[in-house]
């Protein structure tokens, strides 16, 4: 997993550009974009429901709006079909600039399954399943003040968990 | 109290003090001055407008948990930051002049409150900002909700909150302004989300995933009353768009020209200065347009394109050296104008409206009937401003400019809009009657053809006749005498119903042949089957 930016809560802009629009990137984006029209295809509706921890340029979501993967209307996006997480407020700000109608979670991805305590956020509740899940993360998942466990593999896991849950 | 200020007065000597404004009042104007969240969201666009930013992006939907307001304007430091808007009421914005430096747009920003309107609607703020060739940019980050309990009288200053500021890098060529609230109150969220009506199970229209142009269309087509049929969230929308100088809709506000042509030449004129003052704004993924649409589709189709502009451009002069200088139009058509929101007159203040009053400005003659068929937009381009009140939603009526814009607007209605108004009900009332007629007509020809087997003509006669009806069997005709006295003692509406009575009644007088029995029979007959 890649380091970013200087501190956490900064954003830069040529710091992201360079992590997001390395070609590693595109090559992982491709694919997961042959997976989820696989999955399209399967699932009984016209679109996918997609979770991402996109950046500030939301690569992964151009290719896959561009695709017809993701539902969108008039306006911008048809909420079920598109959530982000983002915790810098700036980015937050700047990626839901982009993203009209989409769900966003203005926190951790981790905060936002619960990672690490019983149950998850209102919101995770509410908008679980997902179809694909995009957990681009940008910090380590060894964080040096997680002591005992890393939270991020915590989340993941609670993700899955999640997933079970909410698909029945 | 300072001992100066203390008031001891001996026996016939006068003594001065002064009367002060205690800090006080600070804490009741930041608790709240906007009846409507949406004159609070306007004054954050507003600012946006004087930064000379050309885009707004607001977003808020789908969740409410933030609401954050994106501008490419010229942005600012934190010294700016700082002088405007720390210090509440303190706006330097006019300092250089009454226009936006390169744009040229005229400065909205007047008293420097504008921030206090946000925290009438969330606890925490965070603005970013960044000025062209600086190469960094501030944060700020507002937590209202620690100073919302009351603070000691004796205060010279009110603390509205505390502010965090950081200076980081940011790109030289860059420039805007990012405010993002999050806490969002209670009140502000629930409206929003439009809980009481969903929990009363009120059904509401939903726009979502719409454009602009299709909910306005939408609304019009299907005269939705704005306030009763769509949800507080797309109210709030509409509301914004209508106050804010953003652009008309390409086919509005007047959609077709009117009868007497040309009139629509102010109307293109100021479409096109406000759409030369290129500001545009996103919410939630709808680029707002003034939500004017007049007339109605449905009503061209029936009415035909009856309907009158009147515009008006006026200059005057006031004894202290002050101007009014104002242009507009107003709109009139010969019926109600659906949807109500779009009945009465829209005052704008450099573009911006500050108020949208159905009763035309307390328009005092009898006339009330004519005012639902009437809409009119004032652009106010000098003069007027020392009339707002602080919460830039109302006027002080006394003030001589608005006096003389309410006296102007009261000629011009009662004077021309409404005398044509007047013309146009007569106009009206009378084909009315006709079509009525001919409709009476052909009832009593086809009772009488249907009765006697026959075809039957009928006259109108305004001779003194001795019956007021008569039926010639002889020549096929049927006179009905209006001038009868019969017709006289009753009231007009009354007449024909009493006509229709006395045709079936001479109608079984007729065939009866002197039987009174069946003349009541056939009378009798002839009204169980009349449908009036």
């Amino acid at each position: 997993m890649e380091k970013m930016n200087n501190a956490e809560g900064d954003f830069n802009r040529k710091e992201e550009d360079q992590i997001y629009n390395s070609p590693q990137k595109w090559f992982i984006r491709e694919k997961w974009a042959q997976h989820a029209t696989i999955r399209r295809d399967s699932n009984r509706r016209s679109y996918i429901r997609l979770l991402t921890l996109t950046s500030t340029k939301t690569y992964d979501i151009n290719i896959f709006k561009e695709r017809g993967l993701i539902a969108t209307t008039n306006s911008g996006y048809l909420p079920e079909s598109l959530t982000f997480c983002e915790c810098v407020p700036e980015r937050y700000a700047r990626i839901h600039n982009r993203l009209p109608g989409a769900r966003g979670f203005l926190g951790t991805f981790e905060d936002f399954v619960g990672a690490g305590a019983i149950g998850q956020s209102k919101r995770a509740n509410t908008w679980f399943p997902y179809d694909v899940i995009n957990l681009d993360f940008t910090d380590p998942c060894f964080k040096q003040r997680d002591k005992k466990t890393s939270r991020t593999i915590d989340a993941i896991e609670k993700t899955f968990w999640l997933f079970d849950v909410s698909s029945g | 109290m300072n001992k100066k200020d203390a008031l001891e007065l001996k026996l016939n000597k006068p003594q001065i003090t002064q009367m002060k404004v205690g800090a006080q009042i600070l804490e009741h104007l930041s608790k709240g001055i906007y009846s409507n969240p949406a004159y609070a969201i306007k004054e954050l666009i507003n600012n946006a407008y004087d930064a000379e930013a050309k885009n707004v992006i607001i977003r808020a939907k789908p969740e409410f948990d933030t609401f954050s307001i994106t501008d490419d304007g010229e942005g600012m430091n934190y010294k700016e930051f700082s002088d405007r808007f720390v210090w509440i009421s303190r706006s330097d914005r006019r300092d250089k002049g009454e226009l936006t430096k390169n744009l040229k747009r005229p400065i909205i920003g007047k008293f420097g409150i504008g921030f206090i309107a946000v925290s009438e609607i969330c606890n925490k703020m965070k603005i970013i900002s960044t000025k062209e060739n600086e190469n960094y940019k501030f944060e700020a980050e507002i937590d209202f909700s620690k100073f919302r309990k009351s603070q000691p009288k004796e205060k010279e200053f009110y603390e509205l909150s505390e502010v965090k500021f950081i200076n980081k890098p940011e790109e030289k060529e860059e420039h805007y302004t990012m405010i993002i609230l999050t806490d969002l109150s209670r009140g502000f969220r629930e409206l929003l989300e439009d809980k009481e009506r969903k929990e009363r199970g009120i059904e509401v229209v939903n726009f979502d995933g719409k454009k602009f142009e299709d909910i306005v269309e939408e609304i019009e087509k299907n005269k939705l009353d704005i306030s009763k049929d769509v949800g507080r969230y797309w109210q709030l929308i509409l509301q914004i768009a209508n106050i804010v100088p953003v652009e008309y809709l390409n086919n509005g506000p007047i959609r077709v020209p009117s009868k007497d042509g040309g009139s629509l030449k102010t109307i293109n004129d100021i479409k096109n200065y406000v759409k030369s003052l290129n500001f545009s704004v996103d919410f939630d993924g709808v680029y707002l347009k003034k939500p004017i649409l007049l007339p109605n589709e449905e009503e061209i189709k029936n009415l035909g394109e009856d309907f009158q502009i009147y515009s008006f451009k006026e200059k005057f002069n006031f004894d202290d050296k002050s101007r009014l200088y104002f242009r507009g139009y107003v709109y009139n058509q010969k019926q109600m104008i659906k949807p109500p929101q779009l009945q009465g007159i829209i005052l704008r203040i450099k573009n911006v409206a500050i108020i949208m009053d159905p009763n035309f400005l307390e328009y005092p003659y009898a006339e009330k009937l004519f005012i639902p068929w009437n809409f009119g937009e004032i652009y106010i381009e000098e003069g007027l401003e020392e009339a707002l009140n602080i919460n830039r939603n109302s006027f002080r009526i006394t003030h001589p400019h608005y006096r003389k814009i309410e006296n102007y607007l009261h000629d011009l209605l009662h004077y021309k809009v409404f005398v044509d108004c007047r013309v146009r009900w007569d106009e009206r009332k009378e084909n009315k009657r006709k079509i009525e007629e001919e409709i009476r007509k052909e009832n009593a020809k086809s009772y009488l053809n249907s009765e006697f087997r026959k075809s039957f003509k009928i006259e109108y006669n305004d001779t003194q006749a001795k019956y007021p009806i008569e039926i010639d069997l002889e020549n096929n005709r049927l006179f009905i005498n209006k001038n009868n006295p019969i017709y006289r003692k009753i009231k007009k509406k009354d007449r024909n119903f009493l006509e229709d009575i006395l045709i079936r009644f001479e109608t079984s007088y007729k065939k009866s042949e002197g039987n009174v029995e069946k003349l009541k029979s056939i009378f009798l007959e002839g009204l169980a089957k009349w449908k009036k």
